[in-house]
């Protein structure tokens, strides 16, 4: 790379960390009030307790649930382009990863605020590590969902360390002193040494090995949730695999997603080509394809036999009244993506972002679809069906919880550079060699 | 020790819902809160139908879903088979309510100081009430039983914990019979040690045949029925009146 490249990289890289324009405080702003709204209505349920939800003693578990195991779902991003493709050594991830791992963190922690804001009383949280019985699911996740939230961080921050030691060389006296200090203890000391290279290579190769297990062991715990009662629909020996598949078709969606928006505001059209969307369209068209196959063999394996209380479930879900979200939930959130990231005149950039966003609108629909039927379908053949219509105070925490995980992002792009520059530089050379970067490319290191 | 276990008998049960009510008098749970529910079903086409009712109590099961469920152990088994809950670690995470195939768990959704089926403001109640001040809560409901450190009977009051039926544990440890078993009129309701081969619970499962509610999911309930069969699918509940909203 030569040194002019280099400095306009670290330009565009690094200029929103010093400078903040008039729309970064107005998106701020707008994200705080959202996002303070939500805590307003939440203190008003803790006031006033649950009932001012729209949850009650049929359908148990409502909105927060679903937007768990939606967050949940998100978190496989990071997980998924900087660890799985570091794996199969596909270079193009580079520019990327840090976004994506930033991600993965943010949605984790609403992935784990979500549980908290359910509880009925969140100051016996405690009782958890006091009484927590193993037999438990909801154990498991406790166990599993920090581990992992720990295990991203440290991630993150590992592949931080050189570019934060850019900022502790380069920022001086031009950021505040608290921060200036900030950056050089994060910096740990980093100089560029080759042994420097060597051990931060070898602990993101460990990391790297870490993060995979937890991440499937996440999705699968978040199902067992489910498959581990004897609720109509959740009574399924796919789940765990099923949810590990709608988290990577969710976590790839997200990805084209921040691509998209960190393309535009950052002018990396150069970093990020059509070639990268392109890419991240099939591996997303892939995992919509298996998670068709999933959902198909799901429904055909109970609705073949139609017997019971199952043949009413899904009467339900696919005529009765869930139908209205279940089909374009399906259409929309399933196949068009799939079709709009394959065709050769539609798999451009703007429509994979159109398609990204709609493929996580219908994943989210298809949480809601998992956790709200199979809990108002009858126990017994005596109850009746349950009514669950979510509250105002439910929709501003959850749009509170969506604004959350865009502040923690903002936030960091504000400390961070976004992008990693030592990460991206390497990849930019290899696209000039050799015309382009290739799909599981094996020029990683 | 004993197996404490309950025997309804639907051939005697008429659907009067005394035991609903001296559930109510007893626990004191607030409105929409039934430890105690007796279904009004009604089968058949006209006009061959057949009206007939069923308590549901919670079935203290051996093998409880929401005893394996709950993360913190608020949900527990009693040595003598009852499930207890421990209202007072109860975290409100709501999974027991989730994991049980009977639907016996109510949540207290709010403070439940309100909302009880008696109307503690009205002026006319006070000389009947004694100027008691809502909520009323049955002294006893409050008190230590077994050796656990943990809260066995009662439920309510607490706002964000589940409550369930408990077998009036209250009353049993003092030799009496839970406050449904108590009140009914006509001997549908048997309460007593199904290992001991002469009480009365175990004689009436050994005359008729029994059966349990959703045996076939391997929960093992306390609960058995004599003189009826299980609500199948073309059972219907005659009433808009639903034991959980």
């Amino acid at each position: 790379m030569s040194p002019t490249e280099h400095e306009r990289l670290k330009a565009l890289v690094f200029q929103p960390v010093i400078r903040s324009t008039p729309v970064y405080y107005l998106w701020l702003a707008f994200l705080l009030v959202v996002f303070g709204a939500g805590v307003l209505a939440y203190l008003n349920q803790l006031n006033r307790g649950l009932v001012v939800t729209g949850m009650r003693d049929a359908v148990v578990w409502g909105l927060y649930i679903s937007n768990f195991v939606f967050f949940s779902g998100l978190s496989m991003a990071g997980t998924f382009i900087s660890a799985i493709l570091r794996i199969t050594g596909a270079g193009w991830r580079r520019p990327l990863t840090r976004l994506a791992e930033l991600s993965t963190v943010a949605a984790l922690l609403m992935t784990a605020l979500m549980p908290v804001v359910d509880m009925g009383r969140p100051d016996r949280i405690l009782n958890l590590v006091r009484f927590g019985r193993l037999e438990s699911p909801l154990l498991w996740d406790l166990m599993v969902i920090p581990t992992y939230l720990v295990a991203s961080a440290l991630y993150l921050y590992l592949f931080l360390i050189p570019d934060v030691a850019v900022l502790r060389d380069e920022l001086k006296g031009r950021v505040s002193g608290l921060r200036r200090r900030l950056y050089s203890l994060l910096a740990l000391g980093w100089r560029g040494l080759s042994e420097q290279r060597q051990s931060l290579e070898w602990a993101g190769t460990v990391m790297m090995l870490v993060v995979i297990p937890i991440g499937v062991a996440t999705h699968s715990v978040v199902s067992w949730i489910f498959g581990m009662t004897f609720r109509v629909g959740w009574n399924s020996t796919i789940f765990a695999p099923y949810f590990v598949v709608g988290a990577l078709y969710s976590g790839t969606a997200l990805l084209i997603t921040l691509m998209f928006i960190i393309r535009r505001l950052y002018h990396l059209e150069d970093y990020l080509t059509e070639q990268h969307f392109r890419y991240l369209g099939y591996l997303m068209a892939a995992f919509g394809m298996v998670y068709f196959y999933f959902t198909f063999a799901e429904y055909l394996t109970t609705g073949y036999k139609l017997g019971g209380e199952e043949k009413d479930l899904l009467e339900e879900v696919f005529f009765g009244r869930y139908s209205r979200l279940v089909w374009p939930g399906f259409l929309a959130g399933q196949v068009l993506p799939v079709l709009l990231a394959v065709h050769p005149r539609t798999r451009t950039i703007p429509v994979l972002f159109g398609a990204s966003l709609l493929v996580n609108v219908g994943m989210w629909l298809k949480r809601f679809i998992i956790v709200v039927p199979s809990l108002a379908a009858p126990l017994l053949p005596a109850y009746g069906w349950g009514i669950y219509i979510p509250t105002l105070t439910e929709v501003a925490v959850t749009v509170g919880s969506f604004a959350g995980f865009a502040l923690v992002i903002t936030i960091f792009a504000k400390l961070f550079p976004i992008v990693s520059l030592w990460e991206t530089e390497p990849e930019r050379e290899l696209m000039v060699e050799t015309g382009g970067p290739s799909l599981m490319g094996g020029q990683d290191d | 020790m004993a197996r404490y276990g309950m025997v309804i008998d639907l051939d005697r049960c008429t659907g009067c819902r005394a035991c609903m009510e001296a559930c109510k008098v007893e626990n004191n749970t607030p409105m929409a809160t039934f430890w105690m529910y007796v279904f009004r079903f009604e089968e058949g086409q006209y006009p061959n139908t057949r009206i007939w009712f069923m308590p549901r109590p919670c079935m203290h099961c051996d093998n409880a879903p929401c005893v394996k469920v709950c993360p913190v152990g608020a949900r527990y088994k009693r040595e003598d088979g009852l499930v207890a809950t421990d209202w007072d670690r109860c975290i409100g995470c709501r999974y027991c309510e989730v994991a049980c195939p009977y639907g016996v768990n109510y949540f207290n959704w709010k403070e439940p100081s309100k909302n009880y089926y008696l109307d503690w403001g009205d002026p006319d109640l006070a000389p009947v009430t004694n100027g008691a001040v809502p909520p009323y809560r049955n002294p006893d409901l409050d008190l230590p039983y077994g050796n656990a450190p943990r809260r066995t009977a009662g439920g309510g009051r607490l706002k964000g914990v589940i409550e369930k039926c408990t077998f009036c544990v209250h009353r049993v440890e003092k030799g009496l019979q839970p406050a449904c078993v108590a009140n009914c009129p006509l001997f549908a309701l048997h309460f007593g040690d199904l290992d001991d081969p002469d009480s009365a619970v175990s004689k009436l499962i050994r005359k008729k045949p029994a059966f349990r509610l959703l045996e076939e999911l391997g929960t093992e309930p306390r609960v058995y029925y004599v003189g009826g069969h299980p609500p199948a699918a073309d059972t219907r509940q005659i009433e808009e009146v639903k034991a959980r909203v």
